[in-house]
This record gives structure tokens, C-alpha cells and sequence, in this order.
């Protein structure tokens, strides 16, 4: 009697590949279609967003349209398969990593159960080598000779738009955090892949919002939120008011000023979105301390870099502006703000696509004198950097107590950890701006650690749910620190970090903010003149005045 | 011996079904039925350690009150699925049967089938804690929807000009959501 | 039904070689044409495909830091996992390379019986992947004593270090057992693991399929069928066939030709298989690259010209608002026309 019953019951339990928990598919994965419905899926990206970057010299966004992932017809152009195998060909030849990445998999699946997608899902899809083949079995087939002769047998698929649809939803459900890439014996980097997809899927019109619209915004106005230069510099005022309010102390600020030794960027998150405004006000406030001669920019307002989301291309054309900005303004270095994607182009791209940069001069701290030599080319020294070297120095006062309200742990950003190394500078600044400070369980840190879940642009609402599963091995992290030690705080050196781990955390751990490195650096400053202004902070730069 | 026991007993054997059920959407073939080494992640993991000490809270007949720790646990991630309501909340249901299954399946103890009233109702208990979290987690997220839009985070989408979300109007407007 | 499909195409390649070599005139064919057709195939296409990788250039430096960089003077570089030198790459290749350093990082999420999520280290998959690889090595490096007269002092050594155990009659070498021990579990593991079986293609059960079945042949000849093969005379072909005047005596015996055969089939589909890792894995940009890439420039030869949108542009477009709130311009506004 009871065996039928719990059929029944059986009957409203969801139908979803979840090959995490422990059942298999019994369908090979190429007979599954990627099916679209309302919240697994991004937006696409509005025809006129999509026309004014493809007005755009040196970019190309073709085929703008209003179309949805709902749709069966998605109104792609009529030789899109050309365009696809076309464009296919065009990057085997442009990159090697793609090539090698293509040939070399020997699907042993230890990268399988690295990425926060897969953990956080359960859909094989997300395991990066079934990612990775999506592309590959189209590969096999146009490109090999075993594909050429024994077809599916030799796995290879025939490009459709089954598989279009499909590349649509699994290269937008991978954060390019590049974890897998730790574990692969051939250093395979399923970031390269999802790049090469998405570079692709643009070919043909198909592309989000959520990167588009920024990215446009961000070459018109020169950063991603679309903010003016007056709203820009009324912004960034608004955080200097505060910071008086609060320290006593008004810090110093300009724009666009020529014949600044320095020129600062980062994020444009940092002046307008909780918590990075916090953020801001710590640079603001580390700057005053030291007296450091800089200027922000309204041009080059935007650290971060939605072109990296896209394709080679715009990321070019949008990190250009930097250098321009600097040599315009005639500055001798340029620091970077605390970003994730910001910092994996400028420390892996930037020199290579808009460099040399001949007009700047290595970085030189004007405070302790130490040349950054890591940076001598590019010429971009990372906040962290500078401000460890400060600490190292003795060039700031810091007191440590005014961080008494947190206990904080420190979240690596994918970027930083993985495409740059650095990982022990910004646990340097930890240590010297708060009384005590613990690390999440072993292989979520540092070079292993765990993306937020919402990077490359896939930070945005209409996919909530997506991203509170797939940043569910972080949140899982955080949990165990804030039950074991009573973590409240959580540090990072992102912007998007800051934003979605927010929201993380607002949902599976409530209890624990976050907030990025400088603001704790801020909050410990002791500035010279402080005086009796400052107001008792509670809560550091967050204390309602 | 007694019902108590019983539970005591069949403790592992109930949770593995249970959990199995919880976790499993896929009919499975014979051989990965007898695949022993689930891979696992830290959401079968939560489910497992949830279903565990839910079982045994039930089963002693712990305060209801407390049931909502573990259930917590499951619903919160369920809530985030692509499940309805329903479907989120059903697998809990399941323990009755399958209870029921393990015990009349043991000529000895299949007497214990009628006693297991107070357990089911303690079930339904659980069943009914779940609907309220499943509630306060999908408020939980609308929420934190709202906040980004707060934050100005939203700002990235959905604006021709931002710089008018500065302008009185939507400030009042954000200040009253 | 992948694994299934691949012990039947060995099976027949089996058969193919038995048969064809019993019939007359044959065993030139298997013993001396296809040898040298199969070493032609191998040789010219894995040049091709490393020539082929090698000519698509690597436009960005996209190392994959696995540890501090080199930055600060105070802050410990570590010069494995996030190399700053070519020395320092070299020797993350080598580790790389030589011990699978990556599948020695492999952890598994596992979900434990209480409140514990750990993610265990998995060394499973390294150990017996290093067994197998390092067993075939040995393997093929021994064989040279078949292609080489006299037999260098090199292979004796490593014959003797393999035969370290002496067990059995002939003494059994360990990279014997090593290989079938490696191929068994990394065959085993496909089947049981369910990730990776559903990941799994023919391509990837076939190649270890044969290897198991040359294995296993190149065994029975060594240790069971001695006497059904005429070592002299397989020597002879073997130093023939490297000395490129290629002789062939009579009752070689068919367990040869099948074992040379495999081989043969192995050689020839190497290049187009997933087998090039091998090559492939020296020049994955993720792991062969320098982490100095804001020290030196990297170079992307085929940089497209592509310029920002202007500052002049930026400026036109929004001069009216800066002038407004006191942002700095580069041409000031023209002189107030009148509103319309």
C-alpha cells in the first residue's frame, strides 16, 4: 500500500538533471536540449544598446534585434551556421589556448566537481569538461579528422541550433573563475572556452543585457553605471561630506586634474552602490593621510571592464581609455581600486592591448620610495600593493580597536587569485587594520577559493535563484566560519564581490556583511588633524552620524 | 523491545532512503543504483545532516519548536530550485512511507506499523515548519532583490540616463519600497 | 555500450593481425610494411599537430597563478606555483610534467555523516595515473634492447632496476604489472565513477583498451608463450627494421604479430587522438607562461587597431556639464547662442 503512495508523491518532485546529488541522467547529455524559462536565464541585450556598440569604431555587434531565449526562433541571420564555423576557425588561428584546449582533454574529470556551477546546480553541463565539450564536439566535427570520418561515434555533433541554444545557457552560467583550471593537469581553462562562446554567440546577435548595457554605458560616459561627469563628481563629493561628517577630518579630492602625479581608478560601483561607497571613502581617506598628489578621472571613471565578458575586442576598446586618460592628463603612474575582472586585465591584458606606455613612468611610491618593479611595464600598481608597502613602512597610523566591531575572513576574488597571484599582500593589510581575523576552511581560499557565483556579468536580478545556488560553496564556507568563530565581516578586494556577496550572504548567512579591504583601512586610520570632529564610530565608516 | 528501538534501529537505513529520495530526480539505472560512493556536495551534505538530526528529533518526539533548524537547513536551498511550493515541500512527507516500508518489512517489528501515529504526526509538524520557511525564504530573496535595487547595484540595467535616479522623485520612490 | 564498442574494434584488430599473419606472404606485410607505415603516420603527424598548435600564436599572457605572486619585497613569492623566471617555469613544467603536480592538487567534495563538508584530498587518480604513465615509459624505454645491437648499458640498467623484485621465472618486471594495475583503474574508474562515465567517449575507453591489450600480449609472450615464438628470429627483424635493411625469418609465431600489430594501431592513432596531451601539455599557455606580465610587455602579433572612444568626443559630448560643475575642459564653451 505503501509503495504506490510514495510514487504519487514522487510524481511532484522536480524533474532536474542533478548529477551532484548522487543521480544520473539516463540520457547521453547530447540528447538533452537547453530548455529557457523565466529565471534561468539573463535578458538579452537591448537593440539599441546592441546597434550604438556595433556604431562603435573597431567593434562589431551585428544583428540587433528585440528577440527572447523563449522564443523557438531566436531570428538569427541566415547563414548563422557559416558565421559560427567561420568564427570557429578564425579563433583556432588566433589562439592557441584554444586549440590545445580543444585537442588535449583527456576527460579524466578532476576538474568535475571544482566549479561552484556544478556544486551549486547539479547540472553535468556545469562540470567545465562537459562545458568545454559543448564546443568541442562541434569541433570534432568540422575541424578533426576522426569527427570528419566517424562522426558522433568519435563525438561529434553536427552545429544546430539546439546546440547554439545550449552554448547561450552554459557559457552564461560560467563565471571564468578559472577554478577548474587549478586541477587540470593540461592547465585547461574553462574560461578561455566561455570566452571563445560567448565571442562567438556575439557573432550572431546573441549576447545579455547585463553586459552590454554597461559596457555601452561605459564607452559613452566612461563608466558602467552611465554616470555623467557632473554626477560622477557630485557622487564621489557626496562620500567626501561623509567622510567629514564622520572623521572630522574633509579629504582632499580633484578631477581630471592635469599634472597629478597620479591618476586613480576603480570601479564606478566604489562611488555609487552599498557597500563599495564604503570602499570609496577608505581610499579617500588612506590618500589624505599620506597626502598624496592624485586626481580621479570622470573620463576614465570605470576600473572594471565588461568588454572582458564580451570579446576581445571591447575589452580593448574600453581599457584603452586608461592610458589615454593618463597621458592626457600627464600623470606618472595610475593606481587601481580594489576589482576583481578589473585586475585580471590590467595585470594580463592591458600592456599587451594598449601599451607600451611609454609615457608613464615605473611606479614609485611617493611615500616610502619603493619602486614597484612587478608593475614596471604596465604601470598600474594594485591599492593592496601600495598600501602593504605603507604598512611595511611605517607610513600609516592605524588603530586597530577602531575595527573592534568586526571579526572579520577574507574572501580571495577569482581574479586576483588566479590570474595575478596576489593573495598574501591584501592578508598583509588584514593583519595590521583588525584585531582578529580567521580564513575559510582550507580549499576555498586562496588559489582554490570560491566564486561569489554572479561574476562575468551575471550579476544581475532576473537570475537570483541561479546565483544563490551557484554561489552556495562560498556561502557554505562563510556559514562554517560564522558558526565556528562568529565571524560577522567578510572582506574582499572585488566590486562585484561586494555587491553579489552581499546579497550571498542577505539570503544564506544573513548575519555577516561585507565590505572591502580599504574600508577596514579606512576605518583604522588616525588621521593627524582628527581631532574632536570625529564622531564615535561604532561601525567604523558605516556608523549613522 | 519497542517502537523506540525500532527507530534506533532502522535510524540509518530510513535517513538512507530518505535522503536518497531527497536528493534523487532521475530514475537511475540498475548499476548506478548499486553505485555506493555518492559523489556528493555541500548540498547533499546539508540535506543528509538535516534529514539526520530531523529524524531523530522526530522520532524521540523533541519539541516541534525545534524541528525548524533542520528543515531550515533543506527548504532554504530547496526554495532556490526550480521547484514549486509542492515539490519543495514533499520529500519530508516522504519519511512516513518510507518508515512504514522499513518496519513492515521486518516480519518482527511490523506490529510497530500502528504505533506510528505520534511519529507521523510529528511529520506533518515538520511538513507544515517547511511551509513557513519556504515562505520567509522566498520573502528572504525578494528582499534581497530589493536591496540591490537599494544599493543602486540595479543601476546597471534598465536606465537611459541614471543620473536621474539621483533626482528627488526616485529617491523618495526607493526610500518607500 | 562505448566501452563495449571499443573492446570489439580491438577484438577485431586482434583478429586481423592472427589471421592475416598465418597467410603466406603475410607476415612481410605485418612484420616489416606496416611497422615502418606506422612509424611514418606517428612521427609525420604528431610534427603536424605540434606545428599546427605552434602556428596559432598566444596573443595573451593567461597564466593560471596557483600561489603568490612575486610583487612586494616583504611578501614570500612563490616561484612554483606562480613563476616569475624561465627557470621558475621550467621548473613548474617539470613538476607538472613529471609528477602530475595539477591531479596531485585533485580534492573531492564529499559529504561526511554530521555537519562536516570537507573537501578531502583525492589522490587516487594521481597515483595511478603516475603508475601507468611512468610503467609504459619504462616499458617502451626497454624495448630499445630489441632495436639496438649491442644493447646499450642504459636499457641493462633499467632492466635491472625494473626486475628489482625477482619474482617468478622469468623475473617479472614491476612496470608489467604497473601498467595493467594503472590501465585497470583508470578503466575501472570510468566505469564506476559516475561523473566521469557520463563524460566518457568511445575515444576515451578505446586508447585504453588497447594499451591493455597490447599489455597483455607483450605479457604472454614474455611469460607464457615463450616457446611459441622464436625470439632470435624477432630480434633480428626488430635490429632489421631500426637498421632500415629489414629481414624476416619464418615462425615468428602469431602472438607477435598481434602484439606488433596493436602497436602499430596505437602509433597510427596517436596524432588524431586525445593521446597528443602528451605533446599538448608543453605548451598550455595557462601553465608555460611567466607571471610577469605587468613587468614585461607581452606581445600579441596580431593587436588589432582599435582606439577608445575620444576623450575629445567624451568631451563634446558633456563640456556644457563640466564647465557647469567645474570639471577641468580642454576647449572651453563657445561663446552663450541665443535659447531657442
Amino acid at each position: 500500500m505503501s509503495v504506490p503512495k510514495l510514487e504519487q508523491l514522487s510524481k511532484s518532485v522536480a524533474q532536474g538533471p542533478s548529477l551532484a546529488t548522487g543521480a544520473v541522467p539516463t540520457q547521453d547529455w547530447m540528447d538533452i536540449p537547453a530548455v529557457f524559462k523565466s529565471g534561468n536565464y539573463a535578458y538579452p541585450a537591448k537593440k539599441d544598446k546592441v546597434e550604438y556598440l556595433n556604431s562603435q569604431k573597431g567593434l562589431y555587434f551585428p544583428n540587433a534585434r528585440e528577440w527572447s531565449p523563449e522564443d523557438d526562433d531566436w531570428k538569427l541571420p541566415e547563414d548563422w551556421k557559416n558565421i559560427i564555423l567561420n568564427g570557429l576557425k578564425e579563433r583556432l588561428d588566433k589562439f592557441r589556448s584554444l586549440k590545445i584546449f580543444m585537442d588535449c582533454c583527456v576527460r579524466c574529470g578532476a576538474c568535475a566537481d571544482k566549479c561552484h556551477f556544478f556544486l551549486g546546480t547539479g547540472d553535468p553541463k556545469n562540470m567545465p569538461v562537459l562545458r568545454a565539450e559543448l564546443l568541442r564536439s562541434v569541433y570534432r566535427n568540422d575541424f578533426t579528422l576522426g569527427g570528419k570520418i566517424l562522426g558522433k561515434m568519435a563525438g561529434g555533433r553536427e552545429m544546430t541550433v539546439g546546440v547554439l541554444k545550449e552554448w547561450f545557457m552554459y557559457s552564461y552560467q560560467c563565471t571564468e573563475c578559472r577554478r577548474c583550471s587549478v586541477f587540470c593537469p593540461y592547465g585547461i581553462d574553462t574560461a578561455e572556452i566561455t570566452m571563445m562562446l560567448r565571442e562567438l554567440l556575439h557573432l550572431v546577435g546573441v549576447g545579455i543585457n547585463w553586459i552590454l548595457e554597461p559596457a555601452s554605458n561605459s564607452n559613452r560616459t566612461g563608466n558602467h553605471m552611465g554616470l555623467q561627469p557632473h554626477t560622477f563628481k557630485d557622487n564621489v563629493e557626496f562620500l567626501v561630506d561623509d567622510v567629514e561628517n564622520l572623521t572630522g577630518v574633509r579629504p582632499n579630492i580633484s578631477f581630471n586634474r592635469k599634472g597629478a602625479e597620479i591618476l586613480f581608478i576603480t570601479p564606478s560601483a566604489d562611488v555609487f552602490a552599498e557597500p563599495g561607497l564604503y570602499t570609496a571613502m577608505g581610499y579617500m581617506i588612506l590618500f589624505e593621510a599620506i597626502g598624496l598628489d592624485y586626481t580621479w578621472s570622470t573620463y576614465a571613471s570605470e576600473g572594471g571592464n565588461f568588454g572582458l565578458f564580451t570579446n576581445n575586442e571591447t575589452m580593448k576598446k574600453l581599457n584603452a581609455k586608461m592610458y589615454a586618460e593618463a597621458e592626457r592628463l600627464g600623470v606618472k603612474y595610475i593606481i587601481g581600486g580594489e576589482c576583481g575582472h578589473m585586475w585580471r586585465v590590467l595585470h594580463q591584458y592591458m600592456d599587451t592591448m594598449n601599451g607600451p606606455a611609454d609615457f608613464l613612468e615605473v611606479p614609485v611610491s611617493p611615500i616610502t620610495g619603493t619602486k614597484f618593479q612587478n608593475a614596471a611595464s604596465t604601470k598600474m600598481v594594485h591599492i593592496t600593493e601600495f598600501t602593504a608597502d605603507l604598512i611595511k613602512h611605517g607610513k600609516l597610523k592605524l588603530d586597530k580597536s577602531r575595527n573592534s566591531h568586526v571579526k572579520a575572513t577574507f574572501h580571495d576574488s577569482c581574479n586576483t587569485s588566479r590570474a595575478m597571484g596576489l593573495l598574501d599582500e591584501p592578508r598583509y593589510v588584514l593583519d595590521h587594520v583588525v584585531d582578529n581575523w580567521v580564513e575559510m576552511p582550507e580549499n576555498t581560499i586562496r588559489e582554490q577559493t570560491f566564486c561569489c557565483g554572479s561574476g562575468t556579468g551575471l550579476n544581475t536580478d532576473e537570475i537570483m535563484e541561479l546565483r544563490m545556488r551557484s554561489g552556495y560553496p562560498r556561502a557554505n564556507a562563510v556559514q562554517y566560519v560564522r558558526d565556528k568563530f562568529d565571524v560577522n565581516t567578510l572582506a574582499c578586494v572585488c566590486a562585484i564581490d561586494r555587491a553579489t556577496l552581499t546579497s550571498l550572504n542577505n539570503y544564506w548567512t544573513p548575519e555577516v556583511t561585507v565590505c572591502g579591504l580599504t574600508e577596514l583601512v579606512g576605518n583604522a586610520i588616525v588621521q593627524e588633524n582628527e581631532g574632536e570632529n570625529r564622531a564615535v564610530l561604532d561601525e567604523g565608516l558605516r556608523t549613522m552620524v | 523491545m519497542d517502537l523506540a528501538e525500532a527507530f534506533r534501529n532502522y535510524r540509518e537505513t530510513i535517513v538512507g532512503k530518505w535522503v536518497d529520495y531527497t536528493l534523487s530526480t532521475y530514475t537511475s539505472s540498475d548499476f548506478f543504483k548499486r553505485e555506493k560512493d555518492q559523489f556528493a556536495n555541500p548540498i547533499g551534505a546539508s540535506v543528509r545532516e538535516a534529514l539526520d538530526s530531523l529524524f531523530v528529533m522526530m522520532s524521540k518526539g523533541t519539541d516541534p519548536v525545534e524541528f525548524k533548524g533542520p528543515v531550515e537547513k533543506i527548504i532554504k536551498i530547496r526554495a532556490v530550485q526550480e521547484f514549486t511550493p509542492a515539490q519543495a515541500v514533499a520529500p519530508l512527507n516522504a519519511v512516513k512511507h518510507i518508515t512504514r516500508e522499513v518496519l513492515a518489512a521486518d516480519k518482527e517489528r511490523a506490529v510497530f506499523v500502528k504505533d506510528l501515529y505520534d511519529f507521523e504526526f510529528n511529520v506533518d509538524l515538520a511538513v507544515l515548519a517547511a511551509f513557513d520557511i519556504y515562505m520567509e525564504s522566498r520573502e528572504r530573496l525578494y528582499k534581497v532583490r530589493i536591496a540591490e535595487i537599494k544599493s543602486g547595484s540595479h543601476i546597471l540595467t534598465d536606465s537611459k540616463c541614471p543620473s536621474k535616479l539621483l533626482n528627488e522623485e526616485s529617491q523618495e520612490f526607493l526610500k518607500s519600497v | 555500450m562505448k566501452y563495449a564498442l571499443s573492446f570489439l574494434a580491438v577484438i577485431a584488430l586482434v583478429l586481423i593481425a592472427w589471421l592475416g599473419s598465418q597467410i603466406p606472404g603475410m607476415p612481410y606485410i605485418f612484420g616489416v610494411a606496416f611497422p615502418y607505415l606506422a612509424i611514418a603516420v606517428f612521427l609525420g603527424g604528431f610534427v603536424y599537430r605540434v606545428v599546427q598548435w605552434a602556428k596559432s600564436p598566444v596573443p595573451f599572457s593567461i597564466q593560471t597563478t596557483c600561489g603568490q605572486a612575486k610583487s612586494l619585497d616583504f611578501i614570500k613569492h612563490n616561484k612554483l606555483e606562480a613563476p616569475h623566471t624561465t627557470a621558475q617555469v621550467v621548473a613548474r613544467m617539470a613538476l607538472e610534467i613529471l609528477t602530475f603536480r595539477s591531479l596531485f592538487r585533485n580534492t573531492h567534495a564529499e559529504m561526511h555523516q554530521g555537519p562536516k563538508i570537507t573537501y578531502e584530498s583525492s589522490k587516487w587518480l594521481w597515483i595511478f595515473a603516475l603508475i601507468f604513465h611512468y610503467s609504459f615509459l619504462l616499458i617502451i624505454l626497454r624495448h630499445m634492447r630489441l632495436f639496438l645491437n649491442p644493447v646499450p648499458f642504459w636499457v641493462q640498467w633499467l632492466e635491472t632496476l625494473d626486475a628489482l623484485f625477482q619474482v617468478g621465472a622469468p623475473t617479472w618486471y614491476m612496470s608489467d604489472v604497473g601498467i595493467l594495475i594503472g590501465v585497470g583503474f583508470l578503466f575501472a574508474r570510468r566505469l564506476t565513477n559516475v561523473k566521469v562515465r557520463y563524460i566518457s567517449l568511445l575515444n576515451d575507453y578505446f586508447p585504453l583498451v588497447l594499451i591493455f591489450t597490447i599489455a597483455i600480449t607483450g605479457i604472454l609472450m614474455r611469460y607464457f608463450l615463450r616457446t611459441d615464438i622464436d625470439i632470435v628470429n624477432i630480434k633480428q627483424l626488430t635490429v632489421g627494421l631500426a637498421a632500415l635493411h629489414p629481414t624476416i625469418g619464418s615462425d615468428i609465431g602469431a602472438i607477435f604479430f598481434i602484439h606488433l600489430f596493436l602497436v602499430c594501431a596505437l602509433l597510427v592513432y596517436f596524432p588524431y587522438s586525445k593521446l597528443m596531451h602528451m605533446g599538448g601539455v608543453f605548451m598550455s599557455p595557462t601553465r608555460n607562461m611567466k607571471n610577469n606580465s605587468r613587468e614585461v610587455r607581452h606581445l600579441n602579433p596580431w593587436n588589432p587597431r582599435i582606439l577608445p572612444h575620444s576623450y575629445a568626443g567624451y568631451e563634446d559630448e558633456f563640456r556644457e556639464f563640466m564647465v557647469d560643475a567645474g570639471i577641468p575642459v580642454e576647449k572651453e564653451l563657445p561663446p552663450q547662442k541665443d535659447e531657442e
